[in-house]
């Protein structure tokens, strides 16, 4: 059984990811109700398509996130690296997993389950409004991620070929899914296959 | 709080605050929720009454550091538009029990994606992240948060949406039933206004 700081977890979750009147102490007390996992290299943490049942927090390591873009297209989206969260939107709307999350070396994540999550965020507790309010900052962050990455982009001079406007497509959304966050630097999130992409953009069917 | 509203407002009186918490007893989300809790919940926010047309916030108002502003409606409807090649676009209704400028709450910094304005009179308790911290154990403020979960999970959904059929039919080219815009760009500038 591998031994976590659950309180030094937390308050590394907590600088990086900053939620408003949340206490270290209280997202410790979420996490003690997650399930840790031991991933070796190329273990799946999620698969794209599948019923989100959990949500986790990547707590040592990293996870290569790739999905099928909208021509079915396999693409590799980022590097995530520890700390981060992964796969809440599924249990805050129901959709299905939006990429799949493969372990690039060993990582260890916590899993919160979905009947877990229910009942937290329906909790009239300390523990209840952390797991609100880090999720809830979350969603802010994607979404507004990628609405400053969208005016970003129409404001600049791009130009208006089919090329960029495929690589800009899946830098968006991927921000909007929360695998890549304008604010966090490259030791967080490291964006992949994008110089190649540049190289070789891909073609216009 | 700090003022972030454009255009001018009616002072919130005590009509307004008992306005609100009687609104809010009436809306579904909201109607389990203890009287009592109801109350401390209204009388951390700011009740905002609007006129007609009134400007709620304009798009590209700054959002101050450490967060912003957000509206909770409790009478009344917003509507919220995006300028977009000189017009402006309207890309939502926020209604009664929905939030308005809810990015604002989290953001830290940036500006105003919308311009929000009242479609007739309207009643909105305004409030920040500080209500949230200030009322820990409200049933009202965990209807509130639940709410926001829902309502930002949906916006991520439906702007991903959006963006992938705008790039779709930039790539199929146009219809003839849909002759313009032509680029994704152009496609992009429809739906979330700026300068292309």
């Amino acid at each position: 059984m591998m031994h976590l700081d659950l309180a030094a977890l937390a308050s590394d979750f907590l600088g990086r990811f900053p939620a408003p009147g949340v206490h270290p102490r209280d997202l410790a007390a979420v996490l003690e109700l997650a399930r840790p996992i031991e991933l070796a290299h190329g273990d799946a943490l999620c698969r794209e398509g599948e019923r989100g049942e959990a949500m986790f927090w990547l707590v040592r390591g990293a996870v290569r996130v790739s999905h099928r873009d909208f021509k079915g297209q396999p693409r590799d989206l980022a590097v995530l690296a520890a700390p981060a969260l992964v796969g809440h939107m599924a249990l805050v709307d129901g959709s299905n997993r939006s990429a799949s999350c493969i372990a690039d070396g060993p990582a260890v994540a916590l899993a919160l389950d979905r009947a877990g999550f229910q009942r937290l965020t329906g909790e009239d507790t300390p523990r209840g409004a952390a797991l609100r309010r880090v999720v809830l900052t979350s969603l802010a962050r994607q979404l507004g991620a990628a609405n400053r990455r969208v005016r970003g982009l129409l404001d600049a001079a791009v130009p208006d070929d089919p090329d960029t406007a495929e690589l800009e497509l899946r830098r968006i959304s991927g921000t909007l899914d929360g695998w890549k966050l304008d604010d966090l630097d490259d030791s967080d999130v490291r964006v992949v296959r994008t110089d190649d992409d540049l190289r070789n953009p891909p073609r216009r069917r | 709080m700090a003022p972030e509203v454009s255009g001018t407002s009616v002072p919130a009186i005590g009509e307004d605050l008992a306005a609100c918490v009687a609104g809010l007893g009436r809306l579904p989300a909201f109607s389990g929720v203890p009287g009592d809790h109801l109350r401390r919940f209204v009388l951390a926010g700011t009740p905002v009454r609007l006129q007609p047309g009134q400007v709620l916030v304009r798009q590209d108002d700054p959002i101050p550091r450490g967060g912003g502003l957000a509206w909770l409606v409790v009478e009344g409807v917003l509507q919220a538009t995006v300028r977009g090649g000189g017009d402006d676009r309207p890309v939502g209704a926020v209604r009664p029990g929905e939030v308005a400028g809810e990015l604002g709450l989290f953001a830290d910094g940036g500006r105003r994606s919308a311009t929000l304005t009242a479609e007739g009179p309207a009643l909105c308790l305004r409030f920040d992240a500080g209500l949230l911290e200030a009322l820990p154990h409200n049933r009202a403020v965990l209807v509130l948060e639940r709410h926001l979960m829902g309502s930002l999970a949906r916006r991520i959904r439906k702007t991903n949406l959006a963006i992938q059929k705008a790039w779709r039919e930039a790539s199929a080219g146009d219809s003839p039933e849909t002759p313009a815009p032509t680029g994704f760009f152009q496609r992009l500038a429809a739906l979330f206004g700026g300068g292309r």
